[in-house]
């Protein structure tokens, strides 16, 4: 009985844990260097941002409007380390990066978040007992699990590897970087490249999804909100 | 009893290590017209002075929000749906 039980639990498991995924090699020849992408803290080896000053002294009176958007939405920044990217390849990652950061400044992308529905009320699903409001609020901290410093600032690694399946990317629990398939990232236009950042990415904050295609999974946060950075940064190409 | 315990802890460490894997749904591309007609629109503000949104989001929406009476009517939709209502 007791080694019934124990090969039904192992049975169990076994359905629910995904394969290891080996790394494969770039179909381009890339250095051994990294390149550290960094945002509105420390040196600007990437997309940075700048600050211009004040607005222009124009002659109408329209007052901005108030806005909804919190500061910590305007000043997200990126401390994102990419390993052994082609040239080509850190421009297209730079250009991702900078649309995630246009994105979460909207206010589309904030209201979108706010009001996302799933089984008839305001919630994702796997949301980890979170309103909307917290799984917003949670982005704009920023405090990956493996990091956990509120410090507004993305803070992640990226590996390239090449596998011939339908795997996009992946990470897991143990681990401060994603693992991006390059038999994507080359085709991907930058925000689709930006979608899949910001999916992986949630997961370093904690969230997760079904391993299966499941209904329930377009509607967990990494993937409902890394499809919104997509969709809104369509408007960034 | 106690073995099983122990086994069960076993695999359930095992499974936070388990790799989370992003299989997308459907792919989305962007027509090159629509990429177009949105470029467009920065370059309209561009020339307005209000630069790019991820160098200086306050100083662009403000810019913005002040040219935006004279901006096209598909520019205008998209600040509006980006940026939410003057």
């Amino acid at each position: 009985m007791k080694y019934k039980m124990m090969a039904m639990m192992l049975t169990l498991s076994l359905l629910s844990v995904s394969c290891d995924k080996s790394g494969g090699s770039s179909s381009e020849e890339s250095t051994e260097s990294t390149t550290t992408v960094t945002g509105d803290t420390g040196p600007d080896t990437g997309n940075g941002t700048t600050d211009s000053g004040s607005g222009p002294g124009g002659t109408t009176t329209v007052p901005p409007p108030t806005s909804t958007v919190p500061q910590l939405a305007l000043s997200l920044g990126g401390n994102i380390t990419l390993y052994s990217f082609t040239t080509a390849q850190t421009e297209k990652y730079n250009d991702a990066v900078a649309i995630v950061k246009k994105v979460v400044a909207t206010e589309e992308f904030r209201s979108r978040v706010l009001n996302y529905t799933y089984s008839g009320a305001k919630q994702f699903a796997n949301n980890n007992g979170r309103t909307n409001a917290q799984v917003y609020q949670s982005i704009l901290d920023a405090a990956e699990t493996l990091k956990p410093a509120k410090n507004n600032i993305i803070d992640i690694g990226v590996k390239l590897y090449y596998e011939a399946n339908s795997v996009v990317g992946w990470t897991n629990g143990s681990i401060t970087y994603i693992n991006v398939n390059t038999k994507f990232f080359n085709s991907f236009d930058a925000n689709e490249v930006a979608g899949n950042l910001f999916h992986e990415w949630l997961h370093k904050l904690g969230y997760g999804h079904d391993s299966a295609a499941t209904a329930k999974r377009p509607y967990s946060v990494p993937y409902a909100i890394g499809y919104m950075i997509r969709d809104i940064g369509s408007d960034f190409l | 009893m106690k073995d099983f315990f122990m086994f069960l802890g076993f695999v359930i460490a095992l499974n936070s290590y388990a790799d989370i894997e992003y299989v997308p749904t459907e792919r989305k591309v962007t027509s090159a017209a629509m990429v177009e007609s949105n470029r467009g629109c920065f370059k309209e503000l561009n020339a307005q002075g209000c630069g790019d949104p991820g160098e200086d989001i306050q100083h662009f929406r403000s810019c913005m929000n002040n040219a935006y009476d004279g901006l096209s009517d598909t520019c205008q939709k998209m600040m509006t749906k980006l940026y939410g209502k003057r």
